[in-house]
């Protein structure tokens, strides 16, 4: 596909006095043959641009390519703009208090970019999902200058952090585009949330990110698994079997809960999982349908008691 | 019943004639129980002749104490003899008409070579160096095995599984548990040492109780009760494992996370401060 792409690229650069959109040429005669081209193509830049895009595209595996290869653009048109901006804003930080209207708007920007970058790659994959949160860390912390306006400098944009509004507003956004409601997800944000006079460095930030992601898989996960326990023409679920599950589970977590050494830990997850096992689980379902409690349970009321003990594993960020 | 994990070398004895010195056993409840030899040798294979060995020795110690149905299968009888369970010292090769004190004999079935490959005759099939030897105690009684002896030849690692056979159960209900895995008679298998020496491997404290305590209670496992309805406890527990997995995923990423230091002042524990020299 790159091929292709710098092929157009270049038939296009071939054409006498018209220049490709994208990238900003300089006016006046163009020299034909394939030489020319060739260098013009690297003064620019293209190949690296366009190997980006295909990287990323390989990344993410979007549904939709061109509006990724569309948002990919803008937000490196807009971080250009940006960056000349900055450097242009920079000298007049200490004269006063900022705009707040225009640090609004782009702080909103630059959460929707990092959001986007956040999009892009599973949390499974391990590199790619490392090197997004990194971009997005990047991107906030510049947000970070307005803060330090009453320091005096702004050093902020290099060396603070993540402002800890902006990045407690990430976690939720992140939560919500997960599918996760509000109220669910809630306790998860006191833990993990940071006040707006802190800075987050970049291993919080990563953590915070990646529980989220794993969280809004998580609580996926357990609206499948009421799915199963559910018998589907009865409505609600029994309570006793769901009960039984969530016991079943509540058991593997604390088993595997606090290993020391690596082979103490190999040992307590083994016994995790045989907790787990098929014939465990259809043990404590048999008991509890014999003699647990009556009643029903609904799919909310199931999906907190899960989300309480995914809870329970994240320690305060402090 | 667990059987021995430790293996001792015993002092080398005469082979001629032989002196089997074998298992003890203890009456109880009836039940029938097999023993399974797994002998893997890495250099050569001659399990063969460890079997022809016992035949030998046997065949010369206990000539006279043929029983009726000494022949069946075409094997050879190895007695079990040993320890009284009020008695406290041993009994040696000596049989006795009176099987409590010294031992049920044991059947030594041929020693079957396993294969890899397929069952296809064109395909190469190779000989994937693990040889079993089936052992069956005869019904009717319960041995509590206290050691097994043998003589190695050109023998690497052995393995004993036990499977238990109760009245009530048949068939595949009966499940084999490993007692000993995978012990090492040879240092090396591929040079001499160990390779002819008699190992005696007796009930003993295991070094390692936790561990094999926990696997050996796995393999006492009921058979599944089946689950009222149409929930599908093999999916339910799927779904368990990968909302457990994904929470190690975050606590393993949480061990290696920064704080962002709120309760932190800075300079207050310069530990110049603390003395008031």
């Amino acid at each position: 596909m790159s091929t292709n792409m710098a092929d157009r690229e270049k038939r296009r650069s071939a054409v006498p006095g018209e220049s490709p959109p994208a990238v900003v040429a300089e006016p006046g005669p163009k020299a034909s043959g394939p030489d020319a081209d060739r260098e013009f193509l690297s003064q620019a830049g293209v190949g690296e641009l366009l190997r980006g895009a295909v990287l990323k595209m390989v990344e993410a595996r979007p549904d939709d390519p061109v509006g990724f290869l569309a948002d990919h653009f803008g937000s490196l048109a807009a971080a250009v703009v940006e960056s000349g901006d900055e450097a242009l804003k920079e000298p007049r930080l200490n004269d006063g208090p900022p705009e707040e209207g225009g640090g609004g708007a782009q702080a909103q920007q630059r959460l929707n970019r990092a959001l986007w970058h956040l999009r892009l790659a599973h949390h499974s994959q391990r590199s790619a999902f490392g090197n997004n949160v990194r971009v997005a860390y990047d991107l906030l912390s510049l947000a970070g200058t307005f803060r330090h306006a009453g320091e005096g400098s702004p050093a902020g944009a290099t060396g603070g952090g993540v402002s800890g509004g902006l990045y407690t507003q990430t976690l939720r956004c992140l939560c919500g585009e997960g599918g996760v409601p509000a109220s669910t997800s809630a306790p998860l944000l006191g833990r993990l949330h940071c006040h707006d006079h802190e800075a987050v460095p970049y291993g919080v930030f990563r953590h915070g990110v990646l529980t989220c992601a794993v969280f809004s898989d998580y609580i996926r996960q357990a609206q499948r698994l009421y799915a199963q326990v559910c018998r589907p023409d009865e409505g609600p679920a029994l309570r006793a079997p769901c009960l039984a599950v969530l016991g079943a589970l509540r058991e593997a977590l604390e088993t595997s809960r606090d290993a020391d050494s690596s082979g103490v830990q190999v040992l307590r997850r083994l016994e995790a999982s045989a907790k787990m096992s098929p014939h465990q689980v259809a043990c404590a379902m048999t008991e509890a349908q014999a003699r647990g409690p009556a009643g029903h349970m609904d799919a909310k009321e199931f999906e907190n008691a899960a989300a309480k003990l995914f809870i329970a594993c994240v320690k305060v960020v402090s | 019943m667990v059987m021995a994990q430790s293996v001792k070398r015993v002092k080398h004895q005469k082979r001629a004639g032989g002196n089997i010195r074998s298992m003890a056993s203890r009456i109880g409840s009836p039940q029938d129980i097999s023993l399974r030899v797994f002998v893997a040798e890495k250099s050569r294979c001659r399990c063969g002749t460890i079997l022809r060995r016992l035949r030998q020795t046997a065949r010369g110690a206990w000539q006279k104490k043929e029983r009726p149905n000494a022949r069946r299968l075409g094997t050879t009888r190895v007695h079990v003899a040993g320890r009284d369970s009020e008695k406290v010292e041993r009994k040696q090769v000596k049989m006795n008409a009176d099987d409590v004190t010294n031992g049920v004999a044991c059947t030594l079935k041929p020693p079957v070579f396993l294969h890899l490959g397929g069952e296809d005759a064109k395909t190469h099939t190779r000989c994937s160096g693990v040889c079993v030897i089936d052992v069956t105690l005869p019904p009717g009684k319960t041995v509590n095995i206290e050691t097994i002896d043998f003589k190695n030849f050109y023998t690497a690692l052995v393995s004993v599984r036990l499977q238990k056979r109760s009245p009530g159960q048949e068939g595949a209900a009966a499940e084999w548990r490993t007692a000993l895995g995978d012990r090492p008679l040879m240092s090396n298998p591929h040079t001499e040492a160990g390779a002819q020496d008699y190992y005696s491997i007796h009930r003993n404290q295991e070094p390692d109780k936790e561990l094999s305590d926990w696997l050996l209670a796995l393999n006492l496992v009921d058979p599944d009760p089946h689950v009222p309805g149409p929930v599908d406890a093999a999916s339910v527990s799927c779904s368990l494992q990968q909302m457990w997995a994904l929470t190690q995923v975050m606590q393993s990423s949480q061990s290696s996370t920064t704080s962002v230091g709120r309760f932190d002042v800075d300079g207050c524990y310069d530990i110049s401060l603390l003395s008031l020299t």
